[in-house]
């Protein structure tokens, strides 16, 4: 099968290794990934402002890079734009080639999880701890990467069975597990005394719960939150998923 | 405006953008699990209110006649149950502020449901739906047989339409408007209690089964 | 006309750190005890699907449900009205007040009759209208509005409770004990019941098949202001119809579940009449319901049963409190009822949200308001009533995430300012990030640049 790897710009400029990490973990799955090079952005913040007919011409854009490339599925470390592209890509025209895109694409603990199904990690990767496991709202709620607690379905939590893959380690949750941190894309500009007490709140309470990790597959999360972990003097480190689930997290 | 050019603007208005045609689905009968009365006992305790068991309804009037809330010589006392004497007259009752007056109310429900732990009044039992609003006190008779297992259960069971005012009553009156602190006895009565008659295993002494974490609020 | 700054009233909030932690601790309490009881019923989910399917199917057939209900309510003795808007509501009651020498009244919740000022209508017209609810009354007292719609001081410490009783109500200004200023409040309400002349409340549900409402309380205060006078008034926004009293009980098990997390509120009444000796009124409102119904865009909000879960698990809601909304419909679902009734005055309300989309899941009747939400931003821009204007778009942002060069020459830019601008300026109050956040810190290189580097040249070899 033929993997597109879209890495989202928020991540291409400042945390790259969430993508070298899911980039290197394919490819040590012995898949045929090829990197898309030219880039733009998703849309979802001219979306998330309201301004659709922007983000339509940003999906246009999107267009051109996954067409006639023949991939079987286009992988995205990012649960936001992976949602973004799903379920929102509606201005742009829906060629079959579109409708195979939107069904075909994953964040990597779908592809990982849903596709692949794969039972144990390449190179049994270790990393002893206790690991605070923060389901970004995006992929929970929108790509059901987990049962949020106020659902009363049957449980199940995509992310926590691919890290127990990972000798040692041990998951754990924050004390409201699926309490927003606040990022919300824009909304952490556009009401920051509100964003920053909701990730206050997020990271004082894996302090207080003895958590020296954190993992996410939203990097957009787990930014918002080490920034703020870090301004508040937390001793917290945290890691996109991929980096724990490839060997590259560093304790 | 006109009411009726109001009406038929309002109607017009939706009839003429309403959105396309869903479907009304059928609603399942859903049940409750376990035993009714147990359940009732359970879920009224939960709400503040308090239950006792009696092997017939005479030994529940009996127990009620001994009981200081019901101390005519004391207390304005109200009641539309059969068997028990208020001391309050319709005379004065013709002014239904004088209602307020009243510290204890008896009434009969014939339904109750496990679900919830509620009891079914109606305007036809009370005959005054203020008097028991406005006592402080306030005692029901129910036949154990009447409780239903769930909440669908019990509205098969009865016509909304044959009373002016039907209310189905769950423990005392509360609130927890202020700091969301639960406080029992709010605008309505302060305590609830139900006399269960007809039960099988009612205790040979009379035994008011409470809540042991039940709000005991000395400013009531 | 001054357009609502949830952020910056949110903000004061925030700040006062022992209103902010029991407010938040209260209603995510509520939260926890609505999860706790819904788990304990196997078919919750199915209620839910159910219940927003009979809202769907009521909705789309409102015309024949509401003239089925007003025959029938008619027919049971109910006088009833219809009030197009706020001022024919108002004006409709103060009617009937007029020809029955209404001097007090006492009401129970109803967010229909705030939506349409009634009582500062009233007091201006020499009626006094008592809120007999505890929460409405500390509001009342205080010259507040609701700041939710189940619990509606619930922002307040009880201490802020004794003081205002202390300076209204005469009461000890030393005792904060809830139950001390609850009973003061009853003491206070006991000397309005018996002179009152009128009662009032409004409704969760009306029933089409046999023509009455249903009105669920806690304290007992609707029952009382509906059964003891010889007026009672009620008012029903006309979306709230449900078809038939077998629909009922599904929804009456959803209601207080979802608000409070308990099985039942302590008086669910049905009235269908008046008692013998009273006049039974009740006011059908529309106030731009029947406009919402029209738009396929936004018409599922009028499902809503106003049990105010979505308020207890908003995270925004939590930290903020309702009286930063500045409006009478608070939290989610106040971010995408209240710009319809005024798009400028509250667009910027639709941004008061992280999108978590955790109120579409408690909503009992599934009400889309992530949906919603972004559905309100693309009209507040559409009217450009937005905060930041078009040609920012279109002639800043828009270019640079569209084109690959573009982006990436944004992106190096971004780097080399976060490595080399001075801390003093990065963590300037001009920079909305660095109040809360430390800056990223800046990695090596962009993941492209590692991809030139490490990875493009072995595959051109391959």
């Amino acid at each position: 099968m033929k993997i597109g790897f879209f890495v989202p710009c928020y991540i291409d400029a400042i945390h790259p290794q969430a993508a070298i990490s899911t980039y290197g973990l394919l490819k040590k799955l012995g898949l045929d990934v090829e990197f898309i090079e030219r880039g733009s952005c998703c849309g979802l913040p001219e979306l998330d402002m309201g301004y659709i007919k922007h983000s339509c011409s940003l999906e246009k854009g999107i267009v051109s890079l996954i067409s006639d490339k023949g991939y079987d599925y286009v992988v995205v470390p990012s649960g936001i734009c992976t949602d973004q592209f799903r379920d929102h890509f509606n201005e742009v025209e829906q060629t079959p080639e579109i409708e195979h895109f939107r069904a075909t694409v994953h964040d990597p603990v779908e592809f990982l999880h849903d596709i692949l199904k794969i039972t144990e990690l390449p190179g049994h990767p270790r990393f002893p701890y206790r690991v605070a496991l923060h389901n970004g709202c995006h992929s929970l709620r929108y790509l059901n990467e987990a049962r949020p607690t106020e659902l009363m379905i049957k449980p199940f939590d995509k992310c926590a069975d691919l890290l127990k893959l990972v000798d040692g380690l041990e998951v754990g949750y924050a004390t409201r597990r699926d309490e927003c941190c606040g990022f919300g894309g824009t909304y952490s500009i556009w009401d920051p005394s509100c964003s920053g007490q909701q990730g206050r709140d997020k990271v004082s309470d894996y302090a207080r719960n003895g958590f020296k990790y954190v993992t996410s597959q939203d990097m957009s999360c787990m930014i918002h939150q080490q920034t703020i972990a870090r301004k508040n003097g937390l001793d917290l480190k945290m890691f996109y998923i991929t980096e724990i689930l490839n060997g590259d997290a560093k304790p | 405006m006109d009411q009726q050019e109001t009406k038929n603007s309002i109607l017009a208005r939706i009839r003429a953008g309403k959105p396309s045609f869903h479907p009304l689905p059928e609603v399942p009968c859903y049940g409750y699990p376990g035993d009714p009365v147990a359940n009732f006992v359970n879920k009224l305790l939960e709400f503040d209110g308090r239950a006792i068991k009696f092997k017939t309804r005479q030994d529940a009037i009996e127990w009620l006649g001994k009981q200081p809330e019901t101390d005519s010589g004391k207390k304005v006392i109200y009641s539309s149950a059969d068997g028990v004497d208020g001391n309050i007259t319709e005379d004065e009752l013709s002014d239904l502020h004088n209602a307020h007056r009243i510290e204890t109310c008896v009434t009969d429900s014939h339904l109750g449901v496990g679900e919830m732990g509620s009891v079914w009044v109606t305007d036809n039992t009370l005959r005054h739906a203020a008097c028991a609003l406005l006592s402080r006190r306030l005692f029901i008779f129910l036949d154990s047989n009447d409780i239903v297992g769930g909440l669908h259960d019990a509205y098969s069971g009865i016509r909304l339409a044959d009373h002016q005012y039907g209310s189905f009553y769950t423990g005392p009156s509360a609130t927890a408007d202020i700091e969301a602190v639960h406080i029992t006895g709010a605008q309505g009565p302060l305590a609830l209690t139900v006399m269960l008659y007809n039960c099988g295993d009612a205790p040979a002494e009379p035994m008011l089964m409470t809540n042991p974490n039940a709000d005991t609020s000395v400013w009531q | 006309m001054r357009q609502v700054n949830q952020v910056k009233l949110g903000a004061e909030f925030i700040d006062k750190q022992a209103h902010r932690e029991m407010h938040d601790r209260c209603l995510w309490a509520a939260r926890m005890r609505r999860d706790k009881v819904a788990a304990s019923i196997p078919e919750w989910e199915e209620m839910r699907e159910l219940a927003s399917q009979i809202k769907l199917h009521t909705l789309s057939q409102l015309d024949s449900y509401l003239q089925q209900f007003a025959t029938n309510a008619e027919a049971n003795g109910i006088h009833v009205h219809w009030a197009r808007d706020a001022e024919e509501h108002n004006n409709i009651i103060l009617d009937i007040f007029r020809q029955h020498n209404v001097k007090t009244v006492t009401k129970g919740k109803s967010m229909t009759m705030d939506e349409c000022g009634m009582r500062e209508f009233m007091g201006r017209h020499g009626i006094d209208i008592y809120e007999a609810d505890l929460g409405e009354r500390i509001q009342q007292l205080d010259n507040q509005r609701p700041s939710h719609i189940v619990m509606p001081a619930i922002h307040k410490l009880r201490s802020d409770v004794a003081s205002l009783f202390a300076r209204t109500l005469g009461s000890d200004k030393d005792i904060d004990d809830p139950h001390y200023l609850n009973s003061v409040m009853r003491a206070d309400m006991r000397k309005k019941y018996i002179k009152v002349d009128a009662g009032m409340s409004g409704v969760n549900f009306g029933i089409a098949e046999t023509g009455g409402i249903v009105v669920c309380t806690n304290e007992g205060n609707a029952d009382i202001s509906a059964n003891l006078p010889p007026l009672y008034v009620a008012t029903m926004g006309l979306e709230k119809l449900i078809p038939r009293q077998s629909d009922l009980p599904l929804f009456i098990r959803l209601l207080s579940r979802s608000a409070l997390g308990l099985d039942m509120t302590q008086y669910t009444s049905h009235y269908h009449g008046p008692r013998k000796g009273q006049e039974m009124h009740l006011v059908i409102l529309d106030n731009g319901r029947s406009e919402r119904l029209t738009s396929p865009d936004y018409w599922e909000v009028l499902k809503c049963i106003r049990c105010g879960a979505c308020m207890n698990t908003c995270p925004v809601f939590r930290r903020t409190s309702g009286i930063s909304y500045d409006a009478i419909y608070m939290g989610p679902i106040g971010i995408v009822l209240e710009p319809s009734y005024d798009l400028y005055k509250y667009a910027r309300l639709p941004y008061s949200c992280t999108h978590c989309g955790s109120c579409g899941d408690v909503c009992p009747v599934k009400v889309p308001i992530p949906h919603l939400v972004f559905y309100w931003r693309s009209e507040v821009v559409k009217h450009g009533f937005g905060q930041f204007t078009h040609n920012v778009e279109e002639d800043l942002a828009e270019p640079i995430l569209k084109s690959t060069t573009n982006l990436a020459m944004a992106e190096k830019m971004g780097l080399w300012a976060l490595r080399n601008i001075p801390k003093s300026i990065m963590e300037s109050p001009l920079n909305p990030w660095a109040k809360e956040h430390s800056d990223p810190i800046a990695p090596e290189e962009t993941f492209r640049q590692y991809y030139e580097r490490n990875i493009k040249p072995h595959k051109e070899n391959d």
